[in-house]
């Protein structure tokens, strides 16, 4: 609600996101990437909230990744709540990766189960 | 209150080497400790009675980020520019990792200090009180304290992340003038910075059209960094719904800053 304005204010003048903690640029924000995720924990915290997830890679092995979302601050505002995601949830994340490799990002959006879209916004 | 830690320190060093507190006087205590001095702010008698004739800021106020017009281009001087020109080739570079080298911290969670305290993606409230305003800001809970009970600046500030501020009302405008900043401290994005001689002059006040926006205009003037003042102008929109939020950046932290200076991300903690 109140707080949306911010991230649609910081789009028209520079076209990506405003950080008080640190900058996008360790992350391809050009490149959005979907997968279906199992949630292994979900950290409502400051300065970022993280959620870990295990992904399918394309030999079929696990792996465990860390996706970084902005601070409960901005996101209660959103819709979400440190309830949102829990371990076990089976859910569609798309982020935009890490420019290293590792297996981290930045969200851009979950789709939980039962349809609800919640932004990191 | 007297600070009585770093007295009582000193008395202790001068009776451990007496010889050492003969041979030279010790420096003049900076303003902020000044023992017997009573600000009028912290006087025994204050007057509640005019802060009814203050504006009404209440409520919390959010960043309207990008609404203060095209921003104006500092004049910077000196190895300030050569600093900023070199960062600024680097993010023409094409290097992926051009922002990433731009960062350079002790930590991710370190704050900004002024004038950054008063342009972070997160919202700003204002307390009035007899003789002083004091600004909080949500991220990393900062406190701003700009006193307006007509003490001076101080003389030779210890140089801080959020400086000294003094300030008075002109009408319904609050007028903050603001030094003792640390040499090297970030004015703008991207590598615009400034010496410790930074003085800044900030205009804060409603919109005249609108009773919900916030106008805070500022004019930098720093003889070492700057060839002419620069001036900004941020916007904010009052929130009466809002409170702030709690934000300590040491509780999830997963950014440190390797050798390099640049900024890592660590992966999941077992």
């Amino acid at each position: 609600m109140h707080r949306h304005w911010m991230a649609l204010g910081l789009a028209l003048a520079m076209a990506a996101p405003a950080a008080a903690h640190h900058s996008f640029a360790m992350f391809d924000m050009q490149k959005s990437v979907t997968v279906t995720a199992k949630v292994t924990e979900f950290r409502w915290t400051n300065p970022h909230s993280f959620m870990h997830m295990d992904v399918a890679d394309a030999g079929g092995a696990t792996i465990n990744w860390a996706i970084e979302m902005t601070s409960p601050n901005n996101l209660v505002n959103g819709g979400w709540r440190r309830s949102s995601l829990k371990p076990g949830d089976t859910v569609t994340v798309t982020y935009h990766p890490l420019l290293n490799g590792k297996p981290g990002g930045s969200l851009v959006k979950v789709v939980l189960a039962n349809g609800t879209v919640l932004e990191n916004k | 209150m007297r600070r009585t830690g770093p007295l009582a320190l000193l008395g202790a060093i001068a009776i451990a080497a007496p010889g050492l507190a003969q041979q030279a006087a010790p420096p003049a205590m900076p303003q902020i400790v000044v023992p017997d001095k009573v600000w009028p702010a912290s006087g025994e008698r204050v007057d509640y009675g005019a802060l009814a004739r203050l504006p009404d800021w209440r409520g919390i106020w959010t960043p309207m980020l990008g609404a203060g017009g095209k921003p104006e281009v500092p004049q910077l001087i000196g190895s300030y520019k050569a600093l900023y020109d070199k960062i600024q080739g680097l993010i023409r570079s094409g290097d992926p990792n051009a922002l990433l080298k731009v960062e350079r911290r002790a930590s991710a969670c370190e704050p900004p200090g002024m004038p950054g305290i008063m342009t972070q993606p997160y919202d700003l409230e204002f307390l009035f009180t007899p003789g002083r305003v004091t600004i909080i800001q949500e991220a990393y809970m900062q406190v701003r304290r700009v006193f307006t009970d007509g003490r001076p600046l101080p003389e030779d500030p210890d140089p801080t992340y959020n400086g000294s501020s003094i300030g008075h009302w002109e009408g319904d405008t609050l007028v903050v003038t603001t030094v003792g900043l640390r040499e090297g401290g970030q004015m703008g994005r991207n590598g615009v910075t400034h010496s410790d001689q930074l003085k800044i002059s900030e205009r804060i006040h409603l919109d005249a059209r609108d009773k919900d926006q916030l106008v805070v205009e500022t004019i930098f003037e720093d003889p070492k960094a700057l060839a002419a003042p620069w001036h900004t102008v941020a916007r904010f929109k009052r929130q009466r719904g809002l409170d702030q939020i709690e934000f300590i950046c040491a509780q999830n932290d997963r950014n440190p800053i390797n050798e390099n200076g640049e900024v890592q991300f660590e992966p999941p903690q077992q």
